[in-house]
């Protein structure tokens, strides 16, 4: 009984989930590429960026941006407030994993492409890239996978996920021990097949980067 | 302005009547405190083969790496054909570096062979990205020279697939890929097993053969002994001495050269 109702809101906590993974993915490109970028002043500000949205708990953020930010189209629906607080939070982690994969290459490889006067696109494109992102991916996974566990702070602006329909029927008089030991349970059942599923993957990466 | 006037006066002409390719003026480099060149000159004429010897730290590698602007000096000019590509009076102009860069091919201690990319594909893909030849005219470039270093059974091997020298070979076959005038050696065979330095040395060897300008840094005297026209002995920041490898390796002037030489040739 309980559980089937907790189950009901577990789509809710894969589309905000995916969602921010999704969003995050999307915006780390660019806090990858403006760490790299040879303006100085593109450098600092990303830099800004990111210390400011490491520095802050992510509960903060949540708030944030649905009080104050959100008053307008973004507190209407904290689902989706929920899907863009995580997805600009993790867009820090995900950027990181970006930059130091581009990095961990060794220096001969550029050397070699400005040698041969290879073009910036291509250089990224057809060498610098494929060799980054088992690297990159890799690292991403580790990120991805905390990042299910966080979508339970969305149930602080009331998002529909699995932490907020716990609460509903601890309100309503169910017992709490019970309902939060099912909701972990329900959360180690999403996060162990996808540890295993990261390391599978770190795994094949591992042996891409060496090939 | 008589004949002769105007023939001597031309640039990047000198008194053997070679043209000089490539040079350095005043060539200028500190890393933090530490001055690593000190106003080095250097002319390369056509057709000429240069080695530069020297002890490590000496700024051999800096300054074969600022011939082709991989370093950027701090001052100084580097010429090709008589024409600046690059001086330290004005911005660097990148369309200048990157034709300069096609000119002058460079081949790396760490061979550095694109990891994802077999040998076949190492070759082809500048002449694709950089000189915008079709594939099946690179590929077919490629394997020319693939088979020329010997190596037209390895086509398709990854560089992890293949020995040191194998990578070298490679990575010299991508350098001609571009056409260039002029090949420069970064201590091609100091990260090579001593068995297979000979294949890459052979392979240098006929490339000066055919009357391609090198210059090479190289610790292999035996080597530079047949390949070289001259040799530049650098160190301490400065070209200490230089001329034919007769006269460097059995007849050098300064102290600083024949103690180098003594110590390499295991004569202390």
């Amino acid at each position: 009984m309980e559980f089937q109702y907790l189950i009901g809101s577990l789509g809710n906590t894969l589309v905000i989930w995916i969602g921010s993974v999704l969003f995050a993915a999307v915006l780390s490109v660019f806090v990858a590429a403006g760490r790299r970028s040879r303006f100085t002043v593109l450098r600092m500000l990303t830099r800004i960026w990111v210390a400011l949205v490491r520095g802050l708990p992510p509960l903060v953020w949540m708030i944030l941006l649905y009080f104050g930010v959100g008053f307008g189209w973004l507190g209407e629906s904290p689902m989706f407030t929920t899907v863009v607080a995580l997805g600009l939070i993790n867009s820090a982690y995900f950027g990181d994993s970006i930059y130091a994969g581009l990095n961990s290459l060794p220096k001969g490889q550029w050397e070699a492409l400005t040698a041969l006067a290879v073009p910036k696109w291509q250089a990224y494109t057809r060498v610098i890239i494929p060799q980054a992102f088992p690297i990159i991916i890799a690292s991403s996974t580790a990120y991805s996978i905390s990042l299910v566990k966080n979508t339970a702070i969305g149930s602080i602006i009331a998002a529909n996920e699995l932490m907020f329909y716990g609460h509903n029927i601890v309100q309503a008089g169910a017992n709490g021990l019970q309902v939060f030991f099912l909701i972990g349970l329900i959360y180690l059942a999403l996060t162990i097949p996808l540890g295993m599923l990261a390391r599978w993957i770190e795994g094949r990466s591992v042996i891409a980067a060496v090939r | 302005m008589t004949t002769a006037e105007g023939w001597c006066a031309r640039m990047g002409t000198n008194t053997n009547g070679r043209d000089v390719l490539l040079a350095a003026r005043g060539i200028q480099k500190s890393f933090g405190s530490r001055v690593v060149l000190d106003g080095i000159d250097l002319d390369l004429h056509a057709g000429e083969h240069v080695a530069i010897i020297g002890p490590s730290g000496g700024g051999k590698s800096t300054l074969i790496r600022c011939l082709n602007l991989l370093e950027t000096p701090d001052e100084g000019e580097v010429l090709f054909n008589g024409e600046s590509v690059w001086n330290s009076q004005e911005p660097p102009r990148e369309a200048a570096l990157r034709a300069h860069r096609i000119k002058v091919g460079m081949v790396f201690q760490s061979f550095n062979l694109f990891a994802t990319h077999t040998a076949l594909q190492n070759v082809s893909l500048a002449q694709v990205h950089t000189l915008k030849r079709s594939k099946a005219e690179a590929d077919e470039r490629s394997r020319e020279l693939l088979g020329l270093v010997g190596l037209a059974d390895h086509l398709d091997k990854h560089p992890s697939q293949l020995s040191g020298g194998q990578q070298q070979r490679v990575a010299i076959a991508r350098a001609l890929a571009m056409d260039p005038e002029v090949m420069l050696f970064d201590e091609p065979t100091s990260a090579i097993d001593p068995e297979m330095r000979i294949e890459v040395l052979a392979v240098m060897k006929d490339l000066a053969e055919r009357g391609m300008a090198m210059i090479a840094v190289t610790h292999e005297f035996k080597f530079a002994e047949d390949f070289a026209d001259r040799v530049i002995f650098l160190a301490d920041s400065t070209i200490v001495e230089e001329g034919t490898p007769e006269e460097i390796f059995s007849n050098a002037q300064r102290e600083r050269t024949r103690r180098f030489v003594a110590a390499v040739a295991g004569d202390i």
